[in-house]
């Protein structure tokens, strides 16, 4: 049994593919994830001062991609656009590295749209849980309101906000895997591969969870640093 | 033609939807209060216990959920002690229990990680408020922290249930035909794949609309008084 | 389904932009799209390098048509929708040819099928049946399984509507719910099989004896394997024809399908 693992992942080479994969899944979820975050601030912000039509529009956009399958969302987007970007970088002379950067930009753009919805509902949480007398008591000081908002509402609210946040990375990280669609071999690809050619799927599948749960662990170690970082002078309850 | 496809395929989905429904509510019914078990063993003093439930959860959120639902299935399935026992068998020997299953495990170590940011995020003057009014550790629980967790808890717990709607189509990997179980028959059968895909969004979109806006006039109901 | 008519006209227009831009993809280059995770047919190891019968079938036309074969690994599932995208110039990936996929994609003429059989445990009355209506009669209200997505399934659909059917993703899947005793037949080509019994696993179970072939029933089984590409490149289509049929007639075709199969399924070239 050990002869066999060692033939399957070193000797063939499945162990160096699935990290390949690997490397994929973090590069995406990474990007993915952040650039999610730095759209879903504003938008929760618009969202939580309830301005009228903007937030029954993020109101719209977050029911939208949360309502329908993730899959979904990749698929519209990369074949309702590859051929209008395939020509513009024609036009320009670029057409082999848009058949190669394509993808992963898509794949970018895909896991991004999604983590960005999730993460939007995290902080408008957030915000509405910053108790009110924090800021009766900005007020009663005439702190002015950018003031009370940057020095007062944010810091609550991002401390409030990690734990959701966590739950949105790990989702994210995992939703990586629908990139796949679009021809990119991250993780749980290089795993179905192996496992379909090697006939060994239990093994595949659970190397593929493993190297998950490192990724996962790592970052939630990260995590539960910040949190405690964050919640310097809350006693725990 | 496509009006003929949607007529097609539509009392199909149906059926399947029946079964969505079946996974989603199991899954929230038995997954809320496992999850929210899990959040009070995690915040508890005991460190044993808590250190246990915060590796279930760490492995069960760390994990791919179609990996879980694989082992569950496929795995277990080639053991033959779990083969030959009657019980266990009936839980992941059928397609249905087992996918509901998975579910339930998978959603619990989500809801724990809502529900244990929530506990923490509590003022601590109320806590100390209701010890000092003399209530018991059941009573504080009871009527000062579980309310006020589950109105902090809420908005991300929405998400929580419109993913487990769209995470429980992992079943048909197993076997169940559910509403995409149906989807893939479908496609295969019409090749109309863009078509049957986004018919079949349309069905989780719907699902997940009416759970996400039940769960939104929920959340403003127990929000009075800000 | 306002939608619907709306996402039909942007791929419409895609499609129309995509035949303009085909002839824009590299010079001398003919890529390939192929499921990699078939085994026999399609494998790609661990450096994304493919194998089997798939990709012997690619090489050869390549080296007819003087191109240089670039490979494009995807799940069989995107294939269609991806080349429609211009991801790749054609698709081999045993790619079965029936009239419903014709409507979308057009075919190169068929090279190859495989035998179907069914599966059941040593033991079943089912596995000393002679004929495909008395399995049909003993598979009543019985679990089977079969791969979804795959003509097997409409085979199976159409004619043993009676049985319980469970459709999987992929052959390890439905192998492995076989041994685990969940299912009490399963249905599938000849290469499948002949893996699957030659394994532990597969020592309990036989296969049989009645032999389907695509010919026996073309409306839901199709016309055998061809070479997928974009709807309306008849130059394509004609360059690709006569250098499948060149290597159908040298035994280029057949050498493959026995290196891999240990048997011969050449269509031959009419």
């Amino acid at each position: 049994m050990s002869f066999d693992l060692w033939v399957l992942l070193v000797e063939q080479g499945w162990g160096l593919a699935l990290l390949r994969g690997a490397t994929v899944t973090l590069a995406v979820g990474l990007l993915g994830m952040l650039a999610g975050i730095i759209v879903a601030v504003p938008l929760a912000l618009l969202r939580w001062r309830r301005l009228p039509i903007l937030s029954q529009a993020v109101d719209s956009y977050s029911i939208l991609v949360r309502g329908v399958p993730g899959l979904l969302v990749i698929y519209l987007l990369f074949f309702g656009s590859i051929e209008w970007v395939q020509r513009l970088a024609t036009a320009f002379g670029y057409q082999n590295s848009a058949d190669d950067a394509y993808p992963f930009l898509i794949g970018v753009v895909a896991i991004a749209a999604i983590s960005c919805a999730y993460s939007i509902e995290v902080f408008r949480g957030a915000l509405e849980a910053v108790p009110v007398g924090l800021l009766e008591a900005a007020k009663s000081l005439a702190l002015p309101s950018y003031v009370t908002f940057f020095r007062v509402t944010l810091p609550i609210a991002l401390r409030l906000a990690l734990g959701g946040l966590n739950n949105v990375w790990q989702m994210t990280i995992k939703d990586t895997s629908l990139v796949s669609v679009v021809g990119m071999q991250e993780l749980m690809r290089s795993a179905a591969i192996a496992a379909g050619i090697t006939r060994s799927p239990l093994l595949f599948y659970c190397a593929a969870a493993g190297m998950f749960f490192v990724l996962t662990a790592v970052s939630q170690t990260l995590f539960s640093r910040t949190e405690r970082l964050c919640n310097r002078g809350f006693s725990r309850g | 033609m496509e009006l003929d496809l949607v007529t097609y395929a539509v009392p199909f989905l149906l059926v399947g939807a029946k079964t969505t429904l079946l996974i989603s509510v199991f899954g929230i019914a038995l997954g809320l209060p496992f999850g929210i078990a899990l959040a009070v063993i995690r915040t508890s003093k005991n460190r044993i216990l808590s250190r246990s439930a915060d590796i279930y959860c760490a492995v069960f959120r760390g994990t791919p959920m179609l990996v879980q639902i694989f082992v569950l299935y496929y795995g277990l399935g080639q053991l033959s002690i779990i083969r030959n026992n009657p019980v266990i068998w009936w839980i992941v020997g059928d397609s249905l229990h087992a996918a509901i299953l998975a579910v339930i495990l998978n959603t619990g170590a989500y809801t724990a990680e809502i529900f244990r940011t929530a506990l923490l995020s509590l003022p601590r003057g109320l806590i100390e408020a209701s010890q000092a009014c003399g209530l018991s550790v059941w009573a504080t629980f009871r009527h000062v922290k579980f309310p006020l967790a589950v109105r902090q808890a809420l908005p991300a717990y929405s998400s929580e249930v419109a993913i487990i709607v769209k995470e429980s189509s992992l079943a048909s990997t197993i076997t169940v035909l559910e509403i995409t179980g149906y989807a893939k028959r479908l496609m295969s059968e019409t090749f109309a794949i863009m078509d049957i895909f986004i018919i079949t969004s349309a069905f989780y979109l719907m699902m997940n609309v009416i759970s996400l806006t039940s769960l939104k006039l929920i959340e403003r109901k127990l929000s009075f008084g800000k | 389904m306002s939608t619907i008519t709306k996402l039909r006209s942007v791929l419409a227009s895609g499609l129309f932009l995509v035949s303009a831009a085909a002839s824009q993809a590299e010079e001398g280059v003919l890529r390939i799209g192929t499921e990699g995770d078939a085994p026999l047919f399609s494998m790609a190891d661990a450096n994304g390098n493919v194998t089997g019968f798939d990709a012997d079938i690619a090489n050869g036309i390549c080296a007819e048509l003087k191109l240089k074969c670039k490979f494009v690994v995807q799940s069989f599932s995107t294939l269609v929708p991806s080349m429609d995208s211009d991801r790749f110039d054609v698709i081999i990936s045993g790619l079965g040819i029936t009239a419903e996929r014709q409507k979308k994609i057009d075919y190169s003429i068929p090279y190859a099928t495989t035998p179907l059989y069914f599966v059941v445990a040593k033991g079943s009355p089912v596995a000393g049946l002679k004929s495909l209506d008395e399995i049909v009669k003993a598979l009543d209200g019985k679990s089977l399984g079969v791969v979804t997505g795959t003509t097997y399934a409409r085979f199976i659909q159409k004619h043993v509507p009676s049985a319980d059917l469970k459709t999987y993703d992929a052959t390890t899947q439905q192998t492995a719910d076989l041994a685990a005793g969940r299912l009490d037949a399963a249905f599938g080509d000849s290469p499948t099989w002949a893996d699957f019994l030659a394994t532990p696993e597969g020592a309990g179970f036989t296969r049989v004896d009645v032999k389907i072939m695509a010919m026996d029933d073309p409306a839901s089984l199709g016309h055998g394997m061809g070479v997928g590409m974009r709807k309306g490149n008849a130059e394509l289509k004609a360059k690709l024809d006569a250098a499948l049929c060149k290597m159908i007639s040298e035994g280029k075709v057949k050498d493959a399908s026995l290196h891999w199969f240990k048997d011969d399924y050449t269509i031959p070239c009419k």
